[in-house]
């Protein structure tokens, strides 16, 4: 059986996929395994957050990895390092 | 003009200040750690952060009573006697510390086992309940809190090997080895407080120091991750 990710692994599989370079919904919803619905609404709060900015070109909305958005990946790593040292899953 | 300490004693006082800047040294990897386990903890809201950062946090502050008791015995100018007391009567302090310590970190394992158990993917090991009782029973005897914290490290131990069996990494390595230095320390500790002999107890205290770097050398590689 496959396991539930935590909120906090979804955020961050959101902003790796846009530090990747995937900026549209659709990229990020595939990259990071999401349907739409969950994903535009994980994009808001990002937004909100200030860990994405959000450009819109002509028809086409993209997002943009804040610096706060990268301090954020950087946190996690080192979350996701002592969670493994523990073997405890996020 | 006071006399200089004999060469055997001044041998000692080296070896105490050695011991005491490698507690310190420790005491600031425990530190480091416990940090990175509340910032994980904070950020997830996963209780199993708050049971390995209140452990190390129990286990730094056994550390800290540790080095304060080394610290006075190198400085102290009072009698022998008085410091023979005072050892004895705050000395299992450090070890009713680190059994606390090892109970908190062996419930985070426990209740990762339980969390894990669907996936079947951990070593299911029940906490046993003999160890909680024991850990009731605690009225000054150093020797029952050393075989509490063997038991308990073993259990920690085998979920630490079983997690990293699973893995196979570098990180989950480290508190493998950190764990089993920790038990040798406590295991080497029983017959040095039988047989009343320093060299053990000295090389008890030196494998126990060696399982503080470990963990240094965890928290170095998690301050490191990108």
């Amino acid at each position: 059986m496959k396991k539930r990710r935590s909120k906090l692994r979804i955020l961050a599989d959101i902003l790796e996929a846009v530090d990747r370079g995937e900026s549209n919904v659709t990229q990020i919803m595939t990259a990071a395994n999401l349907p739409y619905v969950r994903c535009v609404k994980y994009l808001e709060e990002l937004a909100k957050k200030g860990f994405l900015v959000r450009v819109e070109e002509g028809r086409e909305v993209r997002f943009k990895l804040t610096k706060k958005g990268r301090e954020f990946l950087r946190e996690f790593a080192r979350i996701e390092s002592v969670a493994e040292a523990f073997g405890i899953e996020l | 003009m006071p006399l200089p300490p004999p060469p055997l004693e001044r041998s000692l006082l080296h070896l105490v200040a050695l011991l005491t800047f490698l507690d310190m040294v420790g005491v600031a990897a425990l530190l480091l750690l416990c940090y990175f386990l509340y910032k994980a903890y904070r950020a997830s809201s996963i209780r199993l952060f708050a049971f390995f950062f209140l452990g190390f946090a129990v286990l730094a502050a056994g550390e800290v009573a540790r080095t304060f008791l080394l610290l006075l015995a190198f400085v102290s100018k009072a009698p022998r006697l008085l410091l023979f007391f005072l050892a004895h009567s705050i000395g299992p302090l450090p070890q009713l510390c680190q059994a606390l310590a090892l109970l908190l970190i062996a419930s985070g394992y426990a209740l990762e086992t339980v969390r894990s158990r669907a996936g079947g993917e951990v070593l299911a090991l029940p906490l046993p309940l003999a160890l909680l009782l024991a850990q009731r029973l605690w009225g000054g005897l150093y020797t029952l809190l050393s075989f509490v914290n063997v038991s308990l490290l073993a259990f920690i131990l085998l979920n630490a090997v079983s997690v990293h069996l699973i893995s196979r990494s570098r990180r989950t390595i480290l508190p493998v080895v950190a764990f089993a230095l920790f038990l040798l320390s406590n295991l080497l500790l029983l017959p040095a407080v039988f047989l009343t002999s320093e060299e053990l107890f000295i090389a008890s205290k030196v494998v126990y120091l060696a399982g503080l770097l470990a963990f240094l050398a965890l928290a170095v590689e998690v301050a490191r991750a990108r």
